[in-house]
C-alpha cells in the first residue's frame, strides 16, 4: 500500500509539462537511435547519456528510462520492416515479423509488437512496484560479505551469457576490473596504475569507455562493411498501421505468456532478453494448433517474443534498483548513469532517495504509454529514417560521441580514451572477444572491491566469512543453481541463434 | 606438429600475461601501505594480476583448435578506417586551437567526404548544417563549455 502512495506521488512529479516533455523527448530520441541499424539500447543510452547530464538527476533519469524503452521499441521496427535485428534479442521477432511485413501486414506486426511491449512493460513495472521495495527491504539485512558474494556470482553467471568461450569472457571481465582500478585507491588514498601521469590519477571515465566500445566501434564496423557504399535496405511499405481484432485476439494469450515468462526469468541474473525471447517463441510454437505457420508469418511469433523481451528488460530493473545488480549491458550503462547522478542503486536507494526512485518508476509508466500512443502513427517516419545514408549517420555518431564524452568531465583525455576504446572495441569484435563482461566488470569493479575490503576488515582477513554467514552461504548455493540453469539455457539459445541466423552472435 | 607463434591466441595470451604482470607489480608497490595481506589497495591489483597471468598462460598454451580465419580490412577500406580515426585525433587537437565551431565544421566536412563520398561542396554544406544544429544543441541549449580557441565563438 505504501508503494502505491509513493507511486502516486511519483506520478504527481512526472505529470508536469516540462517533465512530460522530457519523457517524450527521451522516448523519441531512444526510438530514433534504436531504429538506426546496428545501434541497440546499450549504444543509445551510452551516446545520449551525456546529453542528459545537464538536467537534474530525476529529469535526467526520466529521460534515460525513456531512451531505454524507446530504443527497445526502435529495435523491433527494423527487425520487422527490414529483417535487421538491432540486437540478438530481436532475432525471434524477425522470424515471423518480416514474413508478415512481406505479406503486407507490417502494420499488424508493428502494432502487436507495440501493444505486446506495452503490456509486458506494464506487467514488469507492476512487478517492480511489488517486488523491488520488498527485496530492498530484505537486502537491508545484507552486509558487505553478502553483497560481495552476490555480485561476484552474478558476474560469473553473466560471463556465461555472452555465447563465447568462458575463458575469453573471464579474461575480458578481469581486464574490465583492471581498468576500473585505475585512479585513487579506496583505502590508502594512493594513486593506482598512474605510472606518474597526472591524467591517470582521476581514473577512467566509464562513459567514455562505453561510448568507445559501443558507438565508435559500431561506426568502424560499419565502415569496414562498406555500409556507405551499399544501397540502404528498403523497408517494406506499411499499409495499415493498426492490427485487426482477429490479430489482437490471437495475440492476447501469447502476450500474456511472454510477459509472465519474461518477467519472472528476467529477475534472475544471467537470464537475458535473448534467452527469454527465444523461449517465448518456442513456447508459442509448441502450444500452437498450427505450428507449421511459424516462420511464415504467424502473429503469435511476434507477440510472444516481443512481450518476453520487454518484460525481461522491465524485470531487470528489480535487481538493479533494489540490489544494484545489472542483469544486462544496457542496465549496466544505466547503473553507471545512476552513479553519475550521485545515486547508489541498492537497498538504501529506496530509503534515501525514495522520491527520485518513485518518480523514475512513474515516468516508466508514462514513457510506455507515450510510446504506444506515438509510435504507431509515427512508424512511417521511423521507417523513413532507416533510409538516411550511412555516410551521414556515421560522421554524426562520431561527432556526438566526441561531444558526449567531452561533456561528462570537460576533459579531452576522456575523448582520447573513447577513441582508443573505439579501436579496441572494433578489434575485440573482429576477434570474437566479448565486450559485455568487460563493461559489467568496469561498472561493478569498484563496488565489488569495496565490499571485499569491508568484509576482510570485518573478519580480520579471514576468507571463511563468505561461507560462515547464513545469508552469504544461501546466496552461494542459490547462485550455483542459477549458474547451472543459465548454462543449460545459454547453450540452448546459442544453438537456436545458430539455427535461425547461421552465425554466432554475442548475447545482449 | 606445427607451432604457430603468431596465432591470435598466442598474441592475446602474451598481452594478457603482460597486463597481469603489470597488475602484480602495482599490487607489490602498494602492499607496504596496507595493514595485512587481504585488506588494502593492493589486494585487487594482486588478485587480478594472478588471475590474468593464469588465464593468459592457459590461452597461450591452449591446445590448437580450428581457429576461425579473421579477415582484416585491406586497401581502400583500411585507408578509410585509419583516416577516420586520424581525423578524430586531429579534431581533439584542432578544437583546442580553433575552438568548437571551426574545428567541428572542418572535421564534419572531412568525415562526410571520406565516409559518404559526397562532393566537397555537398560535404561542406551538410557539415555546416550539422555544426549549426550541434552548436544550438550543445552550446546554446546544453551549455557545454568547449574550448573557444583563437576565436571568441
Amino acid at each position: 500500500m505504501e508503494s502505491v502512495i509513493y507511486l502516486l506521488n511519483g506520478f504527481g512529479e512526472v505529470i508536469t509539462p516540462f517533465n512530460l516533455l522530457i519523457v517524450l523527448l527521451g522516448s523519441l530520441l531512444g526510438t530514433l537511435v534504436g531504429v538506426l541499424p546496428g545501434l541497440g539500447p546499450t549504444s543509445a543510452i551510452a551516446i545520449l547519456l551525456p546529453v542528459t547530464t545537464v538536467l537534474n538527476p530525476a529529469q535526467g533519469l526520466m529521460m534515460m528510462a525513456g531512451i531505454y524503452y524507446g530504443s527497445m521499441y526502435g529495435g523491433s521496427t527494423t527487425a520487422i520492416l527490414m529483417n535487421i535485428p538491432g540486437e540478438s534479442s530481436s532475432v525471434p521477432t524477425t522470424l515471423d515479423g518480416y514474413p508478415l511485413a512481406k505479406k503486407g501486414r507490417a502494420g499488424a506486426a508493428l502494432g502487436i509488437a507495440a501493444i505486446g511491449s506495452f503490456i509486458a512493460g506494464i506487467i514488469g513495472l507492476v512487478g517492480l512496484i511489488l517486488f523491488a521495495p520488498f527485496l530492498a527491504n530484505q537486502a537491508l539485512k545484507f552486509g558487505p560479505p553478502e553483497y560481495f558474494t552476490l555480485m561476484l556470482i552474478a558476474l560469473l553467471v553473466l560471463f556465461n551469457l555472452t555465447g563465447f568461450s568462458l575463458k575469453k569472457s573471464v579474461i575480458m571481465g578481469l581486464l574490465g576490473f583492471l581498468f576500473s582500478l585505475v585512479g585513487i585507491g579506496m583505502t590508502t588514498g594512493q594513486p593506482r596504475f598512474d605510472f606518474g601521469f597526472s591524467f591517470l590519477t582521476g581514473g577512467f571515465e566509464m562513459i567514455s569507455i562505453i561510448i568507445g566500445l559501443f558507438a565508435i566501434a559500431e561506426v568502424l564496423k560499419g565502415l569496414e562493411e562498406n555500409r556507405s557504399l551499399k544501397e540502404p535496405k528498403k523497408p517494406i511499405k506499411i499499409r495499415n498501421i493498426y492490427p485487426s481484432k482477429k490479430d489482437l485476439k490471437q495475440s492476447s494469450l501469447p502476450i500474456l505468456r511472454g510477459s509472465v515468462l519474461g518477467f519472472f526469468l528476467g529477475i534472475l541474473p544471467g537470464i537475458s532478453a535473448t534467452i527469454t525471447a527465444f523461449l517465448a517463441y518456442d513456447l508459442e510454437k509448441k502450444v500452437s494448433k498450427n505450428p507449421e505457420k511459424f516462420g511464415k508469418g504467424a502473429i503469435e511469433g511476434v507477440a510472444g517474443p516481443e512481450s518476453a523481451n520487454n518484460a525481461t528488460s522491465s524485470g531487470g530493473f528489480i535487481p538493479l534498483l533494489s540490489l544494484g545488480l545489472p542483469s544486462s549491458p544496457p542496465l549496466a550503462v544505466l547503473l553507471a548513469a545512476l552513479m553519475i547522478y550521485g545515486l547508489t542503486p541498492g537497498p538504501i536507494l529506496f530509503e534515501q532517495n525514495s522520491q527520485i526512485v518513485w518518480t523514475i518508476i512513474a515516468s516508466m509508466f508514462v514513457g510506455n504509454v507515450i510510446l504506444l500512443i506515438l509510435n504507431l502513427p509515427l512508424v512511417g517516419l521511423w521507417a523513413k529514417l532507416t533510409d538516411i545514408p550511412f555516410g551521414i549517420i556515421a560522421p554524426i555518431i562520431l561527432l556526438i560521441s566526441f561531444v558526449g564524452t567531452y561533456s561528462v568531465r570537460n576533459s579531452m583525455f576522456d575523448v582520447v580514451v573513447a577513441i582508443i576504446f573505439g579501436i579496441l572495441g572494433y578489434l575485440f569484435n573482429k576477434f570474437h572477444w566479448p565486450i559485455i563482461p568487460f563493461v559489467l566488470c568496469l561498472v561493478l569493479g569498484p563496488k565489488i572491491e569495496t565490499y571485499f575490503v569491508q568484509s576482510m576488515e570485518m573478519s580480520s582477513g579471514k576468507l571463511s566469512i563468505f561461507v560462515q554467514r547464513p545469508i552469504s552461504l544461501t546466496i552461494l548455493l542459490f547462485a550455483g543453481l542459477i549458474l547451472i540453469v543459465s548454462i543449460i539455457l545459454m547453450k540452448r539459445t546459442k544453438r537456436r541463434i545458430l539455427q535461425e541466423t547461421g552465425e554466432h552472435l554475442e548475447f545482449s | 606438429m606445427t607451432f604457430k607463434l603468431f596465432s591470435e591466441k598466442k598474441i592475446s595470451g602474451f598481452i594478457v600475461i603482460l597486463l597481469g604482470l603489470l597488475s602484480l607489480h602495482e599490487g607489490k608497490t602498494l602492499y607496504p601501505y596496507s595493514k595485512n595481506l587481504l585488506t588494502g589497495d593492493h589486494v585487487f591489483p594482486g588478485l587480478i594480476g594472478i588471475l590474468l597471468v593464469v588465464f593468459g598462460l592457459a590461452l597461450f598454451f591452449e591446445r590448437k583448435t580450428e581457429e576461425k580465419k579473421v579477415d582484416l580490412p585491406t586497401g581502400k577500406t583500411l585507408l578509410i578506417l585509419v583516416s577516420s580515426i586520424v581525423i578524430l585525433f586531429f579534431y581533439c587537437l584542432l578544437i583546442l586551437f580553433t575552438g568548437y565551431v571551426v574545428s567541428t565544421l572542418i572535421t564534419a566536412a572531412c568525415l562526410i567526404k571520406l565516409i559518404g563520398k559526397y562532393r566537397w561542396i555537398n560535404s561542406i554544406l551538410i557539415a555546416g548544417i550539422v555544426t549549426c544544429v550541434f552548436y544550438l544543441l550543445f552550446i546554446v541549449f546544453l551549455k557545454i563549455p568547449f574550448p573557444s580557441g583563437f576565436f571568441t565563438f
